[in-house]
């Protein structure tokens, strides 16, 4: 229970939910809503995608009245603020007027039209090395070099580029702001000066006014508008605005993870794998992204096993007929199975991050011992269920293992996000990582981190070490010794098949 | 705009997109790397000699095994269909339809706008 009625209101733009949720102020998710973000398709190619943000709007406020409706019933409450985080890369494009011209998610790759002009200018060591980011195709900077060279109209119009979390904030302010841990995905920003770069800004001559200040993660950016207090049916009339960021960064918050050596892994729609560090080290082959946290002089090194929470989400979809009990069956059967799921292998996307392969859509495969009159025992669904998780754990253990090599660091490693609600689930990966993990007991922890840098910005407290210490509790994976030395020689035949089922 | 029925038809309008679209162009004003598309269901091969900004030459049932991009499609049909807009690429490289046998990324970017 709350020690309080003190509440933040948080909002976190997934890459495929509008999630907003209620915290307390010991950090306690009290209650949440989702609805689903739609991401529209621009042509039928499939690689230019955008959000209507009218309807993204809309949503928001219904999702924010409902919820706040929902709490009334169980208690009487005050806001104390506002923080929202949102997927990292996608962007928006504002006119004069601060209206919408442009709103991409991170799946918007239109920038594969001009990333030549980006080719033209930097060699991909250059650029990341300024910016650590590679390929040039997935990131604001492409995105703007589009509209300069296929809709010179729109691009004339530009005034104002944000990521999604800024205009957030300038939907509930009115103001103009970024932080790192957004900008820092916009493949405009010096890693290592935590500027936006003048050398890629004066390349391509960008208008250096289109981008907005710099402030700090846990920052107050302004109150919300009084129109919206009404419009949302809040009963305050001051309710401060806190930056965060980069829906990753808050989550990494959220799990405590923000010292040098501290690990997450965020298992979302995919699973990043980030390695918390004190200086901005970069992946001498151009392929594990440097950016920003949330935390000033903090910097994180991503490895990203790709399709996670969208693979094992399409499973239970799929196979499993009872959607409402979904979750709890897949942990039924994963009790059920032992490592290896029977010989049964899945190849569905989780691997390790490789960006120079960015073209490659590979098939989707399982491989399994099919019945036949001399065969003894035959995969149930159970098997594939396990095959499709283990599958998932292998990808997080390749970049996991890869930047563990790269970063030789005294890990701790944390793990939170939808995947991290299955027990049985942590308890494979732990295994397969051969690490123990230290799991929130809150897990979709974005919300936390969001909480964490209000009561940081309206300073209520001074310190984000203390705040964790104080109340973020955990439940702990240790490794189960057997299964683990199992899992070795399953993942070395999961990956020499690998080879050959991606040749298909 | 009338459909596409053949692929002598695509072949000759990604020569008329080399040779009417600047951009197109100005995209593959360093590009000179032979590209060959097979069909695998017909067994017939084309050849795209791109030399940068000046000029392209189709060469129909002509093949190089050492051209740097090779492009595997299931079907002629396929590539009719990328034409017509009635396949999109994406989806027709994640189906299977469409593969890269050989090819840099980067390479294969620049080509979009005159293939897909």
């Amino acid at each position: 229970m709350p020690n309080s009625n003190n509440r933040i209101l948080t909002i976190d733009l997934s890459s495929n939910k509008i999630k907003v949720g209620l915290v307390s102020d010991d950090l306690k998710l009290t209650s949440y809503r989702s609805q689903d973000l739609e991401i529209l398709d621009e042509d039928i190619d499939g690689f230019a995608k955008y959000i209507d943000t009218d309807v993204m709007w809309s949503k928001i406020e219904k999702i924010i009245n409902d919820l706040l409706k929902q709490e009334e019933k169980k208690v009487d409450f005050d806001i104390i603020g506002i923080s929202s985080c949102a997927q990292r890369m996608a962007v928006v494009f504002l006119d004069h007027q601060g209206e919408v011209i442009y709103c991409g998610p991170n799946t918007d790759v239109r920038g594969i039209d001009s990333a030549f002009l980006i080719e033209d200018e930097f060699s991909e060591e250059d650029l990341f090395k300024i910016t650590g980011h590679s390929p040039s195709i997935l990131f604001c900077l492409s995105r703007l070099l589009w509209f300069k060279e296929e809709k010179e109209e729109s691009y004339n119009k530009i005034k104002t580029v944000l990521t999604l979390d800024d205009w957030i904030v300038y939907k509930l302010t009115g103001e103009f702001c970024t932080d790192l841990s957004s900008a820092g995905e916009t493949q405009l920003i010096d890693i290592t000066k935590g500027k936006w770069s003048s050398e890629i800004i004066e390349a391509f001559d960008f208008d250096p006014d289109f981008f907005p200040e710099i402030v700090d993660s846990g920052e107050i950016i302004g109150d919300l508008e009084t129109e919206l207090i009404k419009k949302l049916g809040i009963k305050h009339k001051k309710i401060p605005v806190v930056k965060s960021g980069g829906d990753t960064q808050a989550s990494l918050l959220g799990m405590g993870a923000i010292e040098d050596g501290n690990v997450g892994i965020t298992l979302g729609s995919t699973a990043p794998v980030h390695f918390v560090v004190n200086k901005p080290i970069l992946d001498p082959q151009c392929n594990y992204w440097t950016t920003f946290h949330s935390i000033k002089d903090k910097w994180i090194i991503e490895g990203n096993s790709g399709n996670t929470g969208i693979i094992f989400d399409w499973f239970k979809e799929s196979f499993l007929r009872n959607g409402e009990n979904a979750n709890e069956l897949i942990e039924s059967y994963l009790k059920k199975t032992t490592p290896g799921a029977g010989s049964t292998f899945a190849f569905l996307g989780p691997e390790i991050m490789n960006i120079k392969d960015q073209v490659s859509l590979k098939r989707g495969v399982f491989v399994f011992p099919p019945p036949t009159l001399i065969t003894e025992e035959v995969p149930k669904i159970e098997n594939f269920a396990r095959c499709t998780l283990e599958n998932i754990g292998f990808g997080i253990y390749e970049n996991y293992n890869a930047l563990n090599q790269f970063l030789k660091l005294e890990l701790q490693t944390f793990c939170a996000g939808g995947m991290a609600k299955s027990n049985e689930f942590c308890k494979i990966l732990s295994n397969i990582i051969e690490t123990p993990l230290t799991v929130p007991h809150w897990k979709d922890s974005a919300f936390i981190g969001l909480a964490m840098n209000t009561l940081i910005g309206i300073k209520k407290y001074s310190n984000y070490k203390n705040l964790i210490k104080t109340f973020i509790d955990y439940d702990y994976y240790s490794v189960d010794s057997v299964a683990s030395k199992k899992y070795r020689g399953i993942y070395l035949d999961w990956h020499n098949l690998k080879k050959r089922v991606d040749d298909l | 705009m009338s459909k596409f029925e053949s692929v002598e038809q695509c072949l000759d309008e990604i020569k008329n997109r080399y040779e009417n679209n600047e951009k197109i162009r100005r995209k593959l004003a360093k590009y000179d790397d032979p590209i060959q598309m097979t069909f695998l269901d017909t067994n017939r091969n084309a050849l795209l000699l791109v030399n940068k900004d000046q000029g392209i030459e189709i060469k129909d049932n002509t093949s190089d095994e050492n051209a740097p991009i090779i492009i595997n499609f299931t079907s002629e049909q396929v590539l009719i269909d990328l034409f017509n807009k009635d396949l999109g690429a994406v989806k027709g490289y994640s189906s299977g339809k469409i593969k890269i046998i050989e090819g840099q990324p980067r390479n294969l970017m620049k080509l979009r706008s005159l293939m897909f």
